[in-house]
């Protein structure tokens, strides 16, 4: 018997039991429909995690002001400020294993141009900051060390910014108002997107940091930085920058043995692989779970397949008797067993993909549906109908036909 | 259509039920020519069909020998006897044995299912087939749109449409009335005077045996009786078949 007939053949035996049929793929929708659902959620997050570690720049180390709890939690942010320019210097030049050290200091308030106004995070950076976090200009310029020396009075602007202040007019070599004193554009920023944490890091304007410190903050923060950025040679020094970071500025800060640290540093793209697996744990964890439920479509196909075979008894007599074979039974059942799971693993993946659209829009989740996801979720349809239908087809095809035909 | 010759020696079958022992055939010898019409006759219960099936490839002898053609049957695996009973052999049921979801020509297509006769060859060959038992018009009713005469028609086509050499009937007209089966039998004995079909037909009344050239009878799993029908029946309606 060729597979034309044999699906025909059992295309029009599961349509005569149309409720059944129905059924029994129920379990194959729901669960290669929880499968898709759950893979795009898990991929979803992973493709975020991955963006945000893209966003965020390679072998970085986050050097912050204030000691770290035994818990990991941070105190004294924002209380005594611990680290200076002079730090974020020693850094940079002193280290072997460091390559770049940018002091940052985050401030906020208006941004004015002309009856424009906008408030967005004002941060002040050394010209390193750009290249480290591997941050471009679409337009102008980063600035100079002289103006850094110089604390002159120039920003670039995030696309957020100058969507909100310029609109579609050329934002280079305008004067904005920050915090009423007049800077100069002199850059638009390449877009960012979300931070890990959720916020738009377009939504802000580049000073010179020491511009920030001097012009901007008020003199009691003055000659202390919020934080330092600092990038290791490569990726496999990064460990090593870490160990030189800290003991440099134990020695800078005057901290004795035993003595805790007033600063803390965090291994950037330590933290990120960590997310980056835990989200793909996650997804694993979800997509195991769905599976079960592909599990039990299966049997429920078994199940009927059973029923089905031993209903047919008769006509499976009758089939042998005029000549099939083994084989011919076989496939028959299998053919009916795997278009049923096909069937049902169809429909799953096509509800799996609304549903996951739905749960992007409801929940703002990101969800990821890949056509290989959907491709493998077919594929295992196919797999789970050949498993489960291969028993109750080989049963019907090891019958007596003198038997069967008896059969009533 | 070709037509089959059939050597059987010292068959015998038994059948376990539980620890009791069943034998339905005890011993049987028996030669059956090309273009034979035997009929078997017997009381219930002596084994009739249990040597149809034999016969028919449906089962195998527990001893003995059964040649088919020349083929040695007892020995072949359970698809080599599918193999032989799609080209060789037609069986025609008390019982009709139609699969009920299936039309008149698609229940005759079904042996042409198994050897991939491409589907243009199996329709028109199922729609002659159905022509040729005289319903030429029925091609597309169910089973149960359809009388016991005409169903048992519909299984003699699905029978023959394979153009087998050796076709079996186990009392095909045990559910017909009598001028139905008087009907039926006109077809049996055409299939073997114009195609030479060997022909091989189980029943229990007298009158119906007579539309054979042989009769042959089975008494307690043994061949008890073996001779040639002196006044073959032939139909009043010499014409053949109506529908
Ligand atoms: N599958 C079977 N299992 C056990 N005994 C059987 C089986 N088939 C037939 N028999 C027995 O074999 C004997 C012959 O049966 P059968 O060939 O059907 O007789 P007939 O067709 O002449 O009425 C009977 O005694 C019957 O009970
Ligand atoms: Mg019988």
């Amino acid at each position: 018997m060729n597979l034309y007939s044999a699906g025909k053949v059992s295309f029009r035996s599961l349509r005569a039991n149309k409720m059944r049929s129905a059924l029994t793929m129920l379990g194959m929708i729901i669960g290669v429909a929880a499968v898709i659902v759950m893979v795009a959620i898990g991929a979803g997050a992973n493709e975020r995690i991955a963006a945000q570690i893209a966003s965020v720049g390679s072998n970085l180390l986050l050097v912050l002001p204030g000691s770290t709890t035994s818990g990991g939690l941070r105190s004294g942010f924002g209380g005594t400020p611990t680290l200076t320019m002079g730090d974020a210097k020693a850094i940079q030049k002193d280290l072997p294993a460091v390559a770049l050290a940018s002091p940052s200091s985050r401030s906020s308030g208006p941004v004015v141009y002309g009856n424009q106004n906008w408030s967005t995070i004002i941060q002040g950076v050394s010209p390193e900051y750009m290249e480290m976090r591997d941050w471009k200009t679409i337009a102008g310029r980063y600035f100079t060390e002289q103006e850094m020396d110089a604390s002159s009075k120039v920003c670039l602007l995030g696309t957020t910014v100058v969507q909100n202040l310029f609109g579609s007019e050329d934002p280079i070599g305008k004067i904005v108002r920050i915090k009423q004193a007049p800077f100069t554009v002199v850059g638009v920023l390449e877009s960012k997107g979300q931070s890990p944490q959720g916020q738009d890091q377009d939504d802000i304007v580049l000073v010179p940091i020491t511009t920030l410190l001097n012009k901007l903050a008020g003199s009691a923060h003055a000659g202390s930085v919020g934080v330092i950025l600092v990038q290791a040679v490569d990726g496999d020094h990064v460990k090593e920058a870490e160990r030189e970071v800290v003991s440099l500025l134990r020695q800078r800060h005057r901290i004795g043995p035993g003595q805790d640290d007033d600063f803390s540093v965090r291994n950037l793209s330590e933290m990120l692989a960590l997310a980056e697996s835990a989200t793909r744990i996650m997804s694993l964890l979800l997509g195991g779970i769905a599976s079960v439920s592909l599990v039990v479509g299966g049997i429920g196909i078994m199940n009927i397949m059973l029923v089905s075979v031993t209903e047919r008894t008769r006509e499976i007599g009758i089939r042998m008797a005029v000549g099939a074979r083994e084989r011919d039974i076989l496939s028959q059942f299998l053919i009916e067993a795997v278009l049923l799971a096909l069937t049902g693993g169809a429909i799953g993946i096509v509800l799996g993909a609304g549903g996951a659209v739905l749960i992007s829009r409801l929940a703002g989740w990101s969800t990821l549906i890949s056509p290989a996801a959907a491709l493998l979720a077919f594929g295992f349809s196919a797999a789970v109908g050949v498993f489960f239908g291969f028993y109750p087809a080989r049963k019907a095809s090891r019958m007596d036909p003198i038997e069967a035909l008896r059969y009533e | 259509m070709g037509t089959a010759t059939i050597e059987i020696r010292g068959v015998t079958k038994a059948y376990r039920l539980g620890d009791i022992r069943v034998d339905a055939l005890k011993g049987v010898d028996l030669s059956i020519g090309a273009g034979e019409f035997v009929a078997v006759m017997g009381p219930s219960g002596s084994g009739k069909s249990t040597f149809m099936n034999i016969l028919g490839c449906l089962d195998r002898p527990t001893a003995g020998s059964y040649r088919l053609d020349g083929e040695e049957i007892g020995t072949l695996s359970r698809d080599g006897r599918a193999v032989i009973r799609r080209n060789k052999i037609g069986f025609v049921f008390q019982g009709f044995n139609l699969l009920p979801r299936l039309s008149a020509q698609e229940n005759v297509e079904l042996p042409m299912i198994y050897d991939n006769t491409p589907g243009t060859a199996r329709h028109e060959k199922a729609r002659a087939a159905l022509a040729s038992v005289g319903l030429a018009d029925r091609e597309h009713h169910l089973p149960s749109q359809l009388s016991g005469g005409q169903q048992q028609r519909v299984a003699i086509a699905r029978a023959i449409v394979n153009t087998p050499s050796l076709l079996l009937a186990d009392e095909p007209t045990g559910n017909l009335d009598s001028a139905t089966s008087d009907e039926i039998m006109e077809i049996f004995q055409r299939l073997n005077d114009e195609l030479g079909i060997t022909l091989v037909l189980v029943t229990h009344e007298p009158d119906i045996a007579l539309f054979a050239r042989r009769v042959i009878r089975f008494r307690d799993g043994l061949l008890v009786e073996d001779h040639p029908v002196a006044e073959r029946r032939k139909p009043p309606a010499a014409e053949g078949v109506s529908a």
